[in-house]
């Protein structure tokens, strides 16, 4: 722990200690705080919701025992009892006496708990829990390649052998696929799609994954000059498939029609180490795609980078201490290997369940859901707060009253804790059904996804501490100040009557918590509005192809043992049998499945001639396609001409280029017939390609993202494995049936990955702006509400507080007219002073929304946005007022001062 | 305090581990865990709560010397007083008491079967 954190750590404690009376601190003060020091050097250790839970006790126990050390109950008690079950009885009995009150605040209570908790789980699930069978998870490291210290790169397989064989702080290094791939599983006579992940034999050590029949890896049984057809199956796809037979070990089954033996299986639970899960791990030197053409390249090629790895620190060494050692070695395989580039470094990141690559932009999303609703939360709290503070205020004359007959501060204290406790777990409670509904439809939201999740939203025993800490947290926050002003009383003038007329404290207080209520709320409705306009503007918006009535089919070659030319031949085939079906329009396929977030390289580019030779080396995409691809995504030509059957294997290297890629490339000239070069690792200088046409610019990745330079070629000039296929039809007739069908005909071991239309699945690059939108306006309109029950609580309050005053002012000769004024004018200027406030609030939020890319041509001050919210809320202002005013000016004024 | 009321669970093993040696109140705590197997769950709030008791009712005291070698920034030492040893005994009376209870249960059961 660092200086500067005890400081701060000793001061917090120390403001914690005033809670008890001074002759006590003077006592055991200093001891206290020496005992606490060394118990929060042990808990700091710890994860943070053990934290978390270890300073919600620390600031329970100093509150409530320092106020149990300053006002003893008076007379025999027993013992120190905690909670006493005559304070529970009279606060439930309370509770029940104003149920409207009650079920409003729990209602509130449990919709902000539960709201924030929800997201907590999405959090927790993601961030901070490890894969489910993993142990020691904050052991694991994540190793990635940087290129000029930047980027989340793969590894090459030469350069993962030299750092496992000789790192020491480390006690085992796994290769890893970068993602589980799809294989066709054959066993007996049937046949099926699973996913397995091609691991080193060290994959389990580094895990501490424990097995449950069988075997696992065993050293060198990964070893690239005699890979062994093993394979360890999950323990979920043993009991699917297998039913758990113990004869299952031992067994051969076919993956991608190639033989493997199953040696063993893997404890229950564990699905990978990532939240893309694998039915099935073979070693990374096994896998079928290393038996096509050129596989073995990748296992003696130093160059050609491609996987992943992941480390388990030694117990005793650090990170750091790993790091350093590791980018050693790294750096003295890359002066003895000179084929590795020099710009290549080496990067090690604690090891998740997400990708590196993906954690910051994640963690940003979900910290804007849980900055939306907190808001919810404190604007859910600060309504019960105000209703408190009123209650308070009506009961000062019964506190006043108990204590003049002897209670003592410290009973009363005590029962009144108790009450704002009780009426915060309530809330709490009420919060589960929230959070399993808003789980749920989270869930829901998700669409089909290429990878099976081994992720489950669960809101679990983790969840539940959170909620309980927030809700203990918010009760004291939130519950404390009103029972305080109760008790500041001055038992002689309350008995006396002095009530109606006493203190503006309250008022102000409320005020307060009132324009808090009213600016959050608006922020949240405003930020929402953004994402909904995102979301209209991305409907509308012509993203540059047409993904109606086009149906996407993901295939993989390999599954039907076809790479290379094969796989050219065999998709060959398949375009021709889909198009052979009634009311098909077109047919094509390509590599990228556009909008759908990710980016695709086959090598870099090279321009002679260019300017700036940067211009075009990082962020060119690259997408591999067939003839038939521009028309069956309706991508127009703005130049030259689409791939045609003669662009074959052995004909000359042709591409077609988007607009800015020839706009960057050639500043306006002609692109058709320009040469840019195609380099690889083996070959900076490239090899030709001859531009023979210039598509429109599209949207690629995402619909937020600027045009990126594009460059397309032909799938027989450079075949791969993965396809997906457009098939465009007839509107409104579903071919999906007879093009499965059609599939089947032309290759029958050859299964779909996935089928959907291309409109559902361009729809998962706007799944943020959904949920956002889905979360930020229902949490506004919620928030919305409980501002305007808070508006109408301060104006009955204000109407109650100024009866006397009110009746007075009519006495004299005030008109309604003037008393509705009256009370209307303070609470409109509440109103008034927090629209501007929110404004200002969403405004920052809405530009911390546009700084991560998540608005979809819509500025950050989208005018309609902001003004529909604040009118919704004005109205809500005017309707929460409406009621208290006309009260007021109906007053008796004659019966009212005779109440005094 | 008198035979018939039990001490608290934490109390007695405060009781317990000062009437082995004089000890400050972080290792007190420690002793207490490690003794109860974690399931008296103290924190400092809780600790100085039930020693205050203790030191109220007369069962604990102030230790007047503290040892030299002793770090001085762990504080204050506390002690068992003759009278803490006293109670301590009657709770042993009464606990060895409730355990012949469950003995005779024991017994009882194993005859019936």
């Amino acid at each position: 722990m660092s200086a500067v954190k005890r400081d701060r750590t000793v001061q917090i404690y120390g403001l914690l200690l005033r809670a008890y009376p001074r002759s006590y601190r003077e006592r055991f003060g200093g001891d206290m705080r020496e005992t606490f020091l060394r118990e929060h050097r042990n808990a700091s250790g710890a994860g943070v919701l053990t934290r978390i839970a270890f300073w919600s006790v620390t600031i329970a126990q100093a509150l409530w025992f320092g106020a149990l050390q300053r006002w003893p109950a008076s007379g025999r008690r027993r013992s120190h009892a905690l909670l006493r079950a005559a304070d529970l009885r009279h606060a439930w009995r309370l509770l029940v006496r104003s149920p409207v009150f009650t079920l409003t605040a729990v209602l509130s209570l449990a919709l902000g708990i539960g709201a924030a908790t929800t997201i907590f789980a999405l959090a927790d699930g993601l961030f901070l829990q490890a894969s489910p069978g993993v142990r020691e998870p904050h052991r694991i490291v994540d190793l990635e390649r940087t290129t000029n210290g930047r980027g989340h790169g793969t590894l090459a397989y030469p350069a993962f052998e030299h750092l496992r064989d000789h790192t020491t702080t480390l006690d085992a290094l796994a290769a890893v696929t970068t993602e589980p791939a799809a294989l066709s599983l054959a066993a007996g006579d049937t046949s099926e799609r699973v996913y397995g992940s091609g691991v080193s034999a060290t994959y389990f050590d580094v895990l501490g994954v424990g097995v449950s029949a069988g075997r696992l890896f065993e050293a060198g049984e990964d070893d690239p000059r005699d890979a062994r057809a093993v394979v360890v199956l999950s323990h979920r796809l043993w009991q699917a498939r297998f039913g758990a037979a113990p004869g299952t070990v031992g067994r051969e089954i076919r993956l991608n029609d190639v033989p493997f033996v199953i040696i063993g299986v893997a404890a229950p639970g564990f699905e990978g180490h990532s939240i893309a899960g694998a039915d099935l791990w073979l070693p990374i030197t096994a896998l079928p795609s290393h038996r096509g053409e050129g596989g073995r390249a990748r296992l003696t090629d130093p160059r050609y980078t491609w996987h992943k790895a992941i480390g388990r620190v030694k117990s005793g060494a650090t990170r750091e201490a790993a790091h350093h050692e590791l980018s050693a070695l790294f750096d003295r395989f890359k002066s003895a290997t000179p084929a590795v580039p020099e710009a290549h470094g080496l990067r090690l990141t604690p090891g998740g369940r997400l990708p590196a690559a993906a954690r910051v932009p994640f963690a940003a999303f979900i910290g804007l859901l849980f900055v939306l609703t907190a808001g919810l939360l404190v604007v859910a709290c600060s309504n019960v707060a105000g209703v408190l503070l009123a209650r308070a205020t009506d009961r000062r004359r019964e506190m006043a009253t108990r204590l003049a007959v002897g209670a003592s501060r410290g009973q009363l204290i005590a029962q009144m804790l108790v009450e704002v406790l009780l009426l915060f777990a309530l809330g709490g409670l009420a919060a589960i059904p929230v959070m399993l509904w808003m789980a749920a439809a989270m869930q829901a939201m998700l669409p089909a996804l290429p990878i099976p999740l081994s992720f489950e939203l669960t809101v679990g025993a983790r969840a539940g501490v959170f909620a309980a800490a927030v809700a203990l947290g918010a009760a004291l926050l939130f519950g404390l100040a009103p029972a305080r002003h109760a008790l500041r009383a001055d038992v002689t003038s309350l008995l006396q009557g002095h009530t109606l007329t006493a203190g503006r404290e309250p008022r102000r207080v409320r005020q307060v918590l009132v324009v808090t209520q009213v600016a959050l709320s608006l922020a949240t409705v405003i930020s929402a509005g953004l994402f909904v306009r995102s979301l209209q503007a991305a409907s509308d918006l012509d993203v540059g192809f047409e993904t109606r009535h086009v149906l996407v089919v993901s295939l993989d070659t390999t599954l039907a043992g076809a790479t290379g030319q094969r796989a050219v031949a065999l998709t060959g085939d398949l375009v021709e049998g889909v198009r052979r079906i009634p009311g098909i329009e077109a047919v094509g396929h390509g590599r990228m499945l556009p909008l759908h977030g990710g980016g695709f390289h086959v090598g870099g580019i090279r321009v002679p001639g260019l300017a700036d030779p940067q211009a075009l080396r990082d962020d060119v995409n690259w997408d591999v396609v067939s003839p038939g691809y521009f028309r069956a995504i309706s991508l127009p030509l703005v130049a030259g001409r689409p791939f045609e059957d003669r662009d074959r294997d052995g004909a000359p290297l042709v591409a077609i280029v988007n607009e800015t890629f020839a706009r960057i490339a050639w500043s306006g000239g002609s692109a058709v017939g320009q040469h840019v070069f195609q380099t690889s690792g083996d070959d900076a200088a490239g090899r030709p390609l001859e531009v023979v046409g210039v598509a429109r610019d599209a949207r690629n990745r995402t619909v937020a993202e600027a045009p990126r330079p594009f460059i397309y070629v032909p799938f027989a000039q450079q075949p791969q494995t993965r396809v997906e296929m457009f098939v465009r039809h007839e509107a409104g007739r579903d071919v999906s049936a007879a093009v499965r069908e059609a599939i089947r005909m032309v290759q029958p071991a050859l299964p779909v990955v996935t089928m959907q239309k291309f409109e559902e699945a361009a729809a998962v690059g706007l799944l943020p702006q959904r949920l956002a939108a889905w979360i930020g306006g229902a949490v506004g309109a919620i928030g919305i509400l409980l501002a305007g029950l808070g508006v109408y609580g301060l104006a009955a309050f204000t109407v109650a507080q100024r009866t006397r005053e009110i009746a007075i002012r009519m006495a004299l000769g005030a008109t309604r007219r003037e008393i509705s004024a009256m009370v209307l004018g303070e609470v409109w200027r509440v109103g008034l002073f927090a629209l501007p406030a929110g404004g200002l609030l969403a405004w920052g939020i809405g530009r911390a929304i546009q700084g991560l890319n998540l608005l979809v041509d819509v500025s950050a001050t989208d005018v309609l946005a902001y003004v529909a919210p604040a009118v919704v809320m004005l109205v809500v202002l005017a309707a929460a007022t409406a009621l208290p005013a006309r009260r007021a000016a109906a007053g008796d004024p004659a019966g009212a001062l005779r109440a005094q | 305090m008198n035979d018939t009321e039990p001490l608290k669970p934490a109390a007695l093993h405060i009781l317990l581990a000062l009437a082995e040696h004089t000890s400050h109140g972080y290792a007190i705590m420690q002793t207490v865990r490690e003794r109860s197997g974690g399931r008296i769950p103290l924190q400092t709030g809780s600790f100085y709560r039930h020693l205050t008791w203790l030191i109220e009712q007369g069962l604990v005291a102030e230790a007047a010397v503290r040892r030299p070698a002793e770090d001085a920034r762990r504080g204050t030492h506390y002690c068992i007083t003759p009278r803490g040893r006293e109670v301590l005994e009657a709770e042993r009376r009464y606990l060895a008491r409730v355990l012949s209870s469950f003995d005779g249960l024991r017994a009882r059961k194993g005859a019936s079967s």
